[in-house]
């Protein structure tokens, strides 16, 4: 249990907390949730993130936000609301949150041409992958082998060991020929 | 004697595998920390969940170790 949950929670540090979250729209099937979801309880709020967001409403636990796609100057499309970019930007704007699946549109330029007209080249979740570099694709893998390890672990908790050893298999059979004897 | 192209390869990928040396120490916590779960699957005393995940750890290792010299090999052609 420690050996998995500090991966899982490593894994999401790693991450920024963006990693583990539960997308199926088309375009960003993170179909990688599925083996997240084998730590548990740990994976669910991703769900509550899910179904909160569904309808474009705010995430739980904001992490931070974006311009939107629109936003005057295209090239800040999607980045990072700072202290020092925001310029009193007031308008409408995409949250990352803990958890949540990445805000905005999938691949905006291809349902809107205009939009690599005016310089806009990403979403929400290119710019995660340009923010965070590898940590993103590390956070990922970290927390999927924590899940896959706990599936292992609940295997083996139900009907374990795996795999036998020849001891053991030996151990087994003799108890079975004993049974059958009495 | 060895190829050129080998040893020219080898030379201006010395500053990528530098750089590169930060990131593989990420694998370490994966590598024991499989091990451990799988040794902890197969045996109940600590003694052999130890040996094991000793074992397992280096399989895993073995199989990097492999599969990075393979990849280092096909650099070449590159």
């Amino acid at each position: 249990m420690i050996c998995v949950l500090s991966t899982y929670f490593l894994g999401l540090g790693l991450g920024h907390g963006r990693v583990v979250y539960a997308s199926f729209k088309p375009g960003d099937m993170r179909w990688i949730y599925i083996g997240q979801l084998g730590v548990g309880a740990p994976a669910l709020p991703a769900m509550v993130q899910s179904m909160k967001t569904k309808n474009g409403a705010d995430p739980f636990w904001v992490l931070c936000e974006r311009f939107p796609e629109d936003y005057q100057n295209p090239s800040m499309a999607f980045q990072r609301i700072t202290e020092n970019n925001a310029n009193g930007y007031e308008g409408r704007t995409y949250k990352d949150g803990f958890m949540a699946p990445p805000a905005g549109p999938v691949n905006p330029t291809e349902m809107s041409p205009n939009l690599i007209q005016s310089g806009v080249q990403t979403d929400t979740l290119g710019r995660w992958h340009f923010d965070y570099k590898h940590f993103f694709e590390l956070g990922t893998l970290y927390t999927v082998i924590a899940g896959l390890l706990n599936l292992l672990a609940i295997y083996d908790a139900f009907c374990g060991p795996a795999i036998l050893t020849p001891a053991q298999r030996e151990r087994l059979e003799s108890k079975k020929k004993r049974r059958s004897r009495q | 004697m060895i190829p050129t192209f080998i040893l020219d390869s080898s030379f201006a990928s010395m500053p990528m595998l530098a750089s590169m040396t930060a990131r593989i120490w990420y694998a370490v916590p994966l590598v024991v920390v499989i091990s451990l779960v799988y040794g902890a699957t197969r045996h109940e005393h600590l003694k052999e969940i130890f040996v094991h995940a000793f074992r397992s750890a280096v399989w895993v290792i073995g199989f990097m170790s492999a599969i990075f010299f393979l990849i280092w090999i096909a650099g070449f052609w590159n």
